[in-house]
């Protein structure tokens, strides 16, 4: 492991948490705790433990999510760097992936993964993950919990041993490290001081049987206030030296509305004694939250401007009242809220991540676009909204109003990856082969689109006849982790094409072995789109 | 059958290492990590683009006393073999 570096590094990454020589440990909820780290994406808690220079602990994780998955991070080159052919068969044994993209380690962590390297690296020996009481609380939901470690465990047999169930507890070994996960009242005694790491979205999630995040758009409400969870953490007797908050916004796993959750806690765990003020504006957030639930807007109103009468700095408070007044049809009122929310913490500005996943993953389409249209009433030069709702209108096949979305998206944000990713995609897909390129060849410029670009830029050069820049960009898009069926059917073909037999029948093999995995039923669905299609083809009715 | 005055080089992209008598080959374009036994270790080693395939069968009967026919059919379909996957291409001809 790197050295640890100095808090003052660390406060540089994370400004205004990190201080100098860290305090004796303090017991949670009683006792303040000066090391709280509060971020927005989840694994920037790895890179806070590896700076403080922690190895050997225990880690109390409360989220709504493990966090943990495989990364392929190993350098395929590595296995020629070995003293002996034992450790090559043990690097292989290990079942790891191998980082054939060749991507810095740095880019492969992510809010999914970032507990592998934090197990991995030796900085924590031990994992309780502490879930959602309801969690525990039905067979189906506990069938869910243990369906994420095999999923972990159908990857990478080795890496995951001893799933099973004890005293209502569920055990595990994950890289050869105990997890146990249990509600907090479950939680054991630990006689040394832990590193408590929150995610927001443990509040905020009711089920595992939701997909995925488990965000519910139609339940938002917590199940547990800040409040009543750090006195549950008190009982517990927890001790920690370093707390790490996440908000997890991005993505969808903590809606914005309910981004004060996190803030809350950290106040509450700082441990700056509470004014009466601050119990007042508790209890009114969670009236507002609790009415808004109930479908009572003016009430939620009233108890949200009761809030900002004791805190009229706190953007949180603005950001709630902006989409209630927009929901109430008072234009002016909730922009002037949302630019208040927005210059007091930039963070409430809705871009493309804090908006939609939810309602998007769920099916609510208009909701969805809703929630851009409200963006786009609050800040008309907002790229993303308008990426959004192209994207919507393109799932509709409204090409048209599809392409001028995104071009506005592309004239307030020329590098705006999606938009360009997204464009290059409907000109492929309607051969206008020139401005499909010049797209999808600025697109390649983004981590989260390179895959997508290249595998369709194969396709572009594979129209144009121009085979070796087709087969370069398949292959690029397989090592960028784009299997899929077409790209090996596609990719077999063109070394065909160019009488690379063998390398074609391998594609073909893949190709054949994902086509054999398909369902029965979208066999028979994509059986009756090429009936349909054959018949508007016989008809003319295609053009 | 490869001509026996064909001259075959390594491919460039395809990094590798002789390790305890064994070499490995890293084809990151497939994902895979190939492992050539003593003979094939011993072919490959003498792939340099000069050599020729006859002087390669030449080489593979005098290291291994076996017989020109065993040598001939040994080699050339491990050739054949490297060549599909292509582990090795053709050099130019100079």
């Amino acid at each position: 492991m790197d050295e640890p570096k100095s808090p003052a590094t660390l406060a540089e990454a994370e400004p205004r948490r990190v201080e100098l020589d860290p305090p004796p440990a303090a017991l949670v909820g009683a006792e303040p705790i000066s090391h709280v780290v509060m971020m927005e994406d989840h694994d920037r808690a790895y890179y806070a433990w590896k700076d403080a220079g922690f190895k050997d602990r225990i880690l109390v994780h409360l989220d709504a999510h493990l966090d943990f998955d495989w990364i392929a991070y190993r350098d395929p080159l590595s296995l020629l760097k070995t003293q002996n052919l034992r450790e090559v068969e043990q690097l292989l044994a290990e079942g790891s992936r191998w980082n054939l993209a060749r991507r810095r380690v740095e880019e492969l962590i992510h809010v999914g993964n970032y507990l592998y390297p934090t197990l991995n690296d030796g900085l924590v020996r031990s994992v309780y993950w502490v879930v959602p009481d309801q969690v525990m609380e039905s067979q189906i939901e506990r069938k869910a919990l243990v369906e994420i470690f095999n999923e972990r465990k159908k990857k990478n047999p080795q890496g995951v041993q001893q799933l099973r169930w004890k005293d209502g507890k569920f055990l595990a070994a994950l890289c050869g490290k105990d997890v146990t996960v249990c509600r907090l009242q479950d939680l054991p005694d630990i006689h040394e001081p832990v590193l408590l790491n929150i995610d927001t979205d443990y509040l905020v999630v009711h089920s595992f049987c939701d997909p995925y995040p488990y965000v519910d758009p139609r339940a938002l409400i917590p199940w547990i206030w800040p409040q009543e969870l750090v006195s549950r953490l008190a009982e517990k007797g927890l001790t920690t030296d370093f707390v790490t908050i996440a908000y997890s916004v991005q993505g969808g796993y903590t809606p914005l509305a309910f981004k004060f959750l996190g803030d809350d806690l950290r106040r509450l765990l700082e441990g700056r004694p509470l004014s009466e003020e601050d119990h007042k504006i508790l209890r009114r957030k969670q009236e507002a939250v609790q009415a808004r639930q109930l479908g009572k807007t003016d009430e939620t109103i009233a108890a949200w401007e009761r809030a900002l009468a004791l805190r009229p700095r706190e953007p949180a408070i603005h950001y709630n009242l902006a989409e209630l007044f927009y929901e109430k049809r008072c234009p002016e009122r909730a922009s002037a809220h949302y630019r208040r929310a927005t210059e007091l913490d930039p963070s409430y500005r809705l871009t493309e991540d804090r908006m939609s996943p939810v309602n998007q993953i769920w099916g609510l389409r208009k909701k969805v676009a809703a929630e851009y249209q409200m963006a786009l009433a609050f800040d008309p030069g907002n790229a993303d909204a308008h990426t959004g709702l192209g994207g919507l209108l393109a799932h509709q096949r409204d090409w048209e109003r599809a392409v001028s979305h995104y071009n506005k998206a592309l004239a307030i944000e020329p590098a705006h990856a999606r938009a360009r990713y997204d464009l290059g995609y409907i000109y492929a897909r309607h051969g206008r082969w020139e401005a499909a390129e010049r797209e999808l060849m600025q697109a390649l410029g983004s981590r989260d689109y390179e895959g997508l670009a290249q595998f369709w830029l194969g396709y572009v050069y594979a129209k144009t006849k121009r085979w070796a820049q087709a087969i370069a960009s398949y292959e690029a898009a397989l090592r960028l982790g784009n299997r899929n069926l077409p790209l090996h059917w596609s990719l077999g073909g063109l070394y065909l094409r160019t009488g690379r037999v063998y390398k074609a029948m391998r594609q073909y093999r893949r190709a054949l072995r994902m086509l054999a995995a398909v369902p029965f039923v979208l066999l028979r669905r994509s059986a009756r789109h090429m009936k349909n299609f054959a018949r508007r083809v016989s008809n003319g009715s295609l053009r | 059958m490869e001509a026996c005055d064909k001259r075959l080089i390594k491919n460039a992209q395809i990094p590798w290492r002789i390790l305890e008598g064994e070499t490995l080959l890293v084809d990151q374009s497939e994902g895979e990590l190939i492992r050539l036994n003593a003979v094939g270790t011993e072919i490959w080693s003498v792939i340099d683009g000069r050599r020729s395939v006859g002087d390669i069968i030449h080489h593979i009967e005098e290291t291994f006393e076996v017989s020109n026919k065993q040598a001939t059919m040994d080699v050339q379909r491990f050739l054949k073999q490297l060549l599909r996957q292509e582990l090795v291409v053709e050099a130019p001809i100079s």
